[in-house]
């Protein structure tokens, strides 16, 4: 673009070296520590992984990398049936538990939407198993779950006629509904948590035009509260998608995958592949796998959740 | 405008179908970690017992002989380690990252947060796979120092990320007054912004102290007998023959315990850490 002469001539103050950096290189910085380690932590690992996945490992010759094989890790991990079990079963538990999660996180925090004694105990006391260790729960329901002396085994299920000749966790159907109904117990909690900003923080102006209108609380609720907690909705679902995809300490501890394979997730898979079989080569193809669906997933949501809902 | 239902009979009816619901789901979370409260104090006599046995008088044994005789105390140490290095960590190397997010225009800064975000989210068996194998052969196999940095993978991204939505809501006008009157950039960063910012310092650090402290996967792959945690613990003693569950249940408590208090410290920012910031709450 051409200069006019009516532009005054910006002065750029003449700086050193060492002031310029201070002005411009200061964020970058205090940014570097930071960086340093994820890249270190989390890129670092991820290349490794790639360039191993590519060649013969052999566990007997721990740390040396072996031949280059092409593809052949990938696709003796392809010829695992239990991988697509395990992709199928991970993906299952993950879409049953999360809409439960949902639905009962919502109906909770709508209940509480409202002014009774103690509610801030209630809230905090309710919302405590999304906060402790996986590990803890397993016990808990373990314990809870005991055959025969297990408090819900003995004072519910027995009084109900239930596993008297099934054990719950020996049965496939009745581990893979047990590690299903744990899940949302654990994580029900933080979908009530968050609908209960969303309702708290929805602007009344809307429900004062509703009421006048003549809405009924069905419309009110379907045209109104649900859409205004659209974004919260996505935010849980991107979340929790993500983790339930993930899930491994409450399997680990309550069932290893068992029976047979009715409860093994990709993570369990993954583990006993490596650290049980100690297939090295094929495990490092599986991380890239895992890896790569999660960035596709990952990036996909996150991308459209920005964008669309400028969230995040 | 009349109701059929508003009369005042049918409002106490609901009024007390609706506490007695909310009692309802009050205890189904409460009751399991409860339980497990009760189970480690249970006399190992009456713990089997059917029907349930609900009055007894409580006793400490499996607490003494889980952390006494059998050493889980040196596990409980493990933990500690871990956790509050992990946490310490985080905040030194992530609170000027932070910062920089916060106040400064950052080349790329969309694709670099993507990527903080991604390492807080990322498949943990994916990234313990190579951990492993690379530690392997550093030596860095049941360290307190491997172990430390692979927590780093989740803690210090969620600690950045967190911190800097809580730095963006100090006014930097703040700063700015503060520079004009002569301060240096740091200067005003130690003495306006941090101390206004030490809330959301320490829940920042809380919740990074729990996560670790909860965290199993890692700690089962890379820690090996002289680093285990308490989580790690708890499946070797269930698979074996002859399990002690007022044992267990001890050293499960013991895991909890920390968690119940740090809880009521952090609830003003619970939502917020849990949905790394999505939601204000």
């Amino acid at each position: 673009m051409a200069r006019t002469v009516t532009e005054t001539p910006r002065p750029e103050p003449r700086r050193r070296f060492g002031a310029r950096f201070l002005r411009d290189g200061y964020p970058y910085f205090l940014l570097s520590p930071s960086l340093l380690v994820l890249l270190l932590v989390g890129v670092y690992p991820f290349v490794f992984m790639i360039v191993l996945s590519f060649r013969k490992l052999d566990f007997r010759r721990f740390g040396t990398a072996g031949d280059f094989i092409g593809l052949e890790n990938y696709r003796s991990l392809f010829d695992e049936p239990v991988f697509f079990s395990s992709l199928k079963t991970t993906a299952f538990i993950a879409f049953t538990s999360v809409p439960l999660e949902l639905v009962l996180g919502f109906a909770m925090a709508y209940l509480f939407n409202r002014n009774f004694p103690l509610k801030r105990l209630a809230v905090t006391i309710t919302i405590i198993p999304t906060v402790l260790a996986p590990i803890a729960i397993a016990v808990m329901w373990k314990i809870l779950l005991a055959t025969p002396w297990g408090f819900l085994m003995y004072n519910v299920f027995y009084r109900l006629g239930m596993f008297e000749d099934v054990s719950i966790f020996g049965s496939p159907g009745w581990a893979l509904a047990a590690i299903i109904a744990i899940d949302v117990w654990e994580w029900t909690p933080f979908m009530f948590l968050v609908f209960m900003a969303g309702l708290g923080g929805l602007p009344q102006r809307p429900y004062e035009a509703a009421a006048v209108d003549g809405a009924s609380a069905w419309q009110t609720f379907w045209y109104l509260t649900l859409p205004l907690l659209s974004p919260f909705i996505l935010v849980m679902l991107f979340i929790r998608l993500i983790d339930a995809f993930k899930i491994f300490d409450t399997i680990y501890v309550l069932t290893k995958g068992g029976p047979g394979v009715a409860t093994e997730t990709i993570s369990i898979f993954a583990y006993r592949f490596n650290f049980e079989y100690w297939k090295l080569g094929e495990s490092s193809a599986l991380a890239v796998v895992i890896f790569l669906l999660f960035f596709a997933v990952f990036g996909f949501l996150f991308t459209q959740l920005q964008k669309r809902y400028r969230i995040f | 405008m009349t109701e059929p239902n508003s009369s005042p009979a049918f409002a106490r009816v609901k009024a007390w179908g609706l506490g007695l619901l909310i009692l309802v789901v009050v205890a189904n979370s409460l009751f399991p970690y409860l339980w497990i409260l009760i189970s480690s104090v249970k006399p190992t006599n009456i713990m089997y017992a059917t029907p349930t046995v609900w009055f007894f008088t409580p006793i400490a044994d499996h607490y003494l002989s889980a952390f006494g005789d059998k050493g889980f105390g040196g596990n409980f140490v493990n933990s500690m380690v871990v956790s509050v290095s992990t946490t310490a960590l985080a905040i030194v190397v992530g609170t000027p990252a932070a910062y920089s997010f916060a106040r400064f225009r950052i080349v790329a800064s969309d694709h670099i947060f993507l990527f903080i975000l991604s390492t807080r989210m990322a498949p943990v068996i994916s990234l313990a796979i190579p951990f492993y194998l690379i530690f392997a052969s550093y030596g860095l196999l049941n360290t307190y120092l491997g172990l430390i940095l692979a927590h780093l993978t989740f803690n210090l991204s969620f600690y950045i990320w967190i911190l800097r939505g809580f730095f963006k809501e100090i006014p930097v006008e703040l700063e700015e007054t503060a520079m004009i009157d002569g301060y240096t950039r740091w200067q005003a960063f130690t003495r306006i912004t941090l101390p206004l910012a030490r809330s959301g310092i320490v829940a920042a650090s809380i919740f990074c102290f729990i996560f670790s402290w909860n965290e199993f996967l890692f700690a089962l792959i890379l820690g090996g007998g002289d680093v285990k945690t308490l989580p790690v613990v708890i499946p070797s003693l269930i698979n074996q023959r002859g399990v002690e569950w007022g044992e267990i249940a001890a050293i499960a408590s013991v895991v909890i315990l920390p968690i119940l208090i740090l809880v009521f410290l952090v609830q003003k920012h619970i939502v917020r850490g849990l949905t790394m910031g999505a939601v204000k709450g």
